[in-house]
C-alpha cells in the first residue's frame, strides 16, 4: 500500500520510459544521449533526476522523455536532440560528481529507503508482527540447539545408531578398565615388593652404618674418661679398653669425639699421646661407648680391668653412664683394594 | 522501519524469556524458521521490485511455514522425516540465493 501512495514519481518515471521504449528505436537514437540505453546507469540516473527536478530552469529533461510520442518531424527532433545535447555538455561535470549518488536513486534504491523510513502502515505493522515472529522463534531454536539437547531432535533410527555406538564404546571402556586395573593391581604388588626390599635395605643399610661407622649413633651407654698427667697411658692400655668395651657388648665406639673405633681402626703409640687410625689423640682421653650402660660400666671395673690397670701405670679412669650418649665422628670407609665377595653361589652358609 | 524494528523486539524477547521449544513443535520449528526467512527475503524482492503487497506477503510467510511444517511431517509418517527435512532446507536456501541475486541486479543495474 505504502509504495502506492507514493508512487507516482518513480511510476511515471517508468512509464515514460516504457513509452520511449513503446515509440520505437529511431526517436531514441535520434536523441543519442538519450537515457534509453541500459549500458549508460549514470546517464540513466542524471536523466530521471531531471525529470524529477521540476524546477529546474532547463526544461529539456521533461520536456523531451514526456513528448517523444507526439513528435514525428525530423527537424523537431534534431532541434530537441541538439538542446538536450547542450544540456548534457552543460551538466557533464555534475553528472560526473553525481553519478554515485545517482546509482542510489534508482527506484529500487528508493523503495528500499521508503520501506526504511519510520512510518506506520498495514504493510509495515504485518512485516513488524511476522518479523517478531521469526526472530523469536529463531532464537527459540537457536538456544533449544545450543542447550545441547541433541537428542530430543533425533529421529529414530537416528537414536538405535547413537545408542549403539555409545554401546560399543561401553564395551570398549569396559575392557580397557579391566586391563588397567590388571595393571595396577600388578604394579601395587610390584610397588609392595620393592617397597619392602627397600626397608629391608634400609635397615640392613643403618645397622652396617653404625657397625662400619659410617653413621652417627646415640642411645645409652658410658663415658670413660682417662686422665693421664705423667703420658703413662699407653696405646695397649687404650686398646686393652677398647677390647673389653667390645667384649661387653659396646655397639659404637668413639675416643675424644674425634675418631669412630670401627673394624679396621688400630691403636699405635704416638709423640705425647696415641695414634688411632692416624688420628694423634693427646691425653686426657675421652672413650664414649654405646651399649648395656650398666654392663659396659661393671666391665670396666671388674679387678685387673681397664680402671685397674689405668691407676697401675699411674692415670686415673673415671666412668660416667649415661641416657644417652652421642657418637658422632665418622670413618671413612675405603675400597677394599684386595679383597672381593665371594660370588653367591658358592658362597658358604648362604646355600641353606 | 517498524519491520526491522518488530524483527529486534522478537530477538530481544526470544533472548529474555529464553523459551523451551514444546516437544510436539521440535521438528517443526527449524524448518519453519528457515521456511519464513525464505518468505521474509521473498518480500524484500517484492519491495525492491514495487510489487510489495502486505497480503501476499502475510499469505506466502504463514503458507510457507504451514507447507514446510507439512512437508516436515509427512517425512516423518512415511520414513524419511530427516531427508526430506534436508531438501526442503537445500530448496528454501537455493530460493533465498535466488531472491537474493534478483534483489541485488534490482538494486545495482536499476
Amino acid at each position: 500500500m505504502a509504495e502506492k501512495s507514493t508512487e507516482p514519481v518513480s511510476g511515471g518515471g517508468d512509464v515514460s520510459t516504457d513509452s520511449r521504449k513503446a515509440n520505437g528505436e529511431s526517436t531514441s537514437r535520434s536523441t543519442g544521449v538519450d537515457t534509453h540505453e541500459p549500458a549508460s546507469p549514470e546517464a540513466r540516473g542524471v536523466a530521471s533526476e531531471e525529470s524529477r527536478a521540476d524546477v529546474s530552469p532547463d526544461p529539456a529533461g521533461p520536456h523531451h522523455t514526456g513528448r517523444p510520442a507526439s513528435e514525428h518531424g525530423t527537424t523537431a527532433t534534431t532541434t530537441k536532440s541538439s538542446q538536450a545535447r547542450s544540456a548534457t555538455a552543460s551538466r557533464g561535470t555534475r553528472a560526473a560528481a553525481g553519478s554515485r549518488m545517482a546509482m542510489f536513486s534508482t527506484p529500487a534504491w528508493r523503495r528500499l529507503r521508503r520501506a526504511f523510513r519510520l512510518y506506520v502502515s498495514r504493510a509495515q505493522l504485518a512485516g513488524a508482527v511476522l518479523l517478531a515472529l521469526l526472530g523469536f522463534a529463531a532464537t527459540t531454536q537457536v538456544q533449544s540447539v545450543r542447550s545441547g539437547d541433541e537428542f530430543a531432535s533425533a529421529d529414530r533410527p537416528e537414536l538405535i545408531r547413537i545408542l549403539d555406538g555409545l554401546q560399543q564404546r561401553s564395551r570398549r571402556l569396559d575392557a580397557e578398565i579391566r586391563e588397567l586395573e590388571r595393571a595396577k593391581t600388578e604394579l601395587l604388588s610390584g610397588a609392595d615388593r620393592t617397597r619392602t626390599a627397600v626397608e629391608q635395605a634400609q635397615e640392613r643399610a643403618e645397622v652396617l652404618g653404625i657397625l662400619a661407622g659410617t653413621l652417627p649413633a646415640e642411645g645409652p651407654g658410658i663415658r670413660l674418661t682417662i686422665t693421664d698427667s705423667r703420658s703413662a697411658v699407653t696405646s695397649s692400655v687404650v686398646l686393652n679398653t677398647i677390647q673389653e668395651l667390645r667384649d661387653a657388648g659396646a655397639e659404637a665406639i668413639e675416643i675424644n669425639d674425634r675418631v669412630r673405633v670401627v673394624a679396621s681402626s688400630y691403636v699405635l703409640d704416638g709423640q705425647g699421646g696415641i695414634v688411632v687410625d692416624g688420628v694423634l689423640l693427646r691425653p686426657p682421653y675421652t672413650v664414649d661407648a654405646i651399649g648395656e650402660s650398666r654392663t659396659l660400666a661393671t666391665a670396666m671395673r671388674i679387678p685387673g680391668g681397664v680402671v685397674d690397670e689405668v691407676a697401675q701405670n699411674g692415670g686415673l679412669a673415671t666412668i660416667v653412664e649415661q641416657e644417652n650418649v652421642e657418637v658422632d665422628s665418622l670413618h671413612e670407609p675405603t675400597e677394599p683394594r684386595f679383597a672381593s665377595p665371594v660370588p653367591e653361589e658358592s658362597a658358604p652358609g648362604t646355600g641353606g | 522501519m517498524i519491520a526491522t524494528i518488530g524483527l529486534f523486539a522478537g530477538i530481544i524477547v526470544g533472548l529474555l524469556l529464553q523459551p523451551s521449544v514444546p516437544l510436539w513443535l521440535q521438528p517443526y520449528l527449524p524448518i519453519a524458521v528457515v521456511a519464513a526467512l525464505d518468505a521474509v527475503f521473498g518480500g524484500l524482492r517484492a519491495l525492491v521490485d514495487g510489487v510489495f503487497d502486505d497480503r501476499v506477503f502475510i499469505i506466502s510467510f504463514i503458507g510457507n511455514v504451514l507447507l514446510a511444517a507439512l512437508i516436515v511431517f509427512l517425512g516423518d509418517q512415511l520414513g524419511v522425516g530427516s531427508q526430506l527435512s534436508t531438501g526442503v532446507v537445500v530448496v528454501l536456501g537455493i530460493r533465498m540465493f535466488s531472491n537474493l541475486a534478483a534483489i541485488r541486479r534490482r538494486l545495482f543495474k536499476g
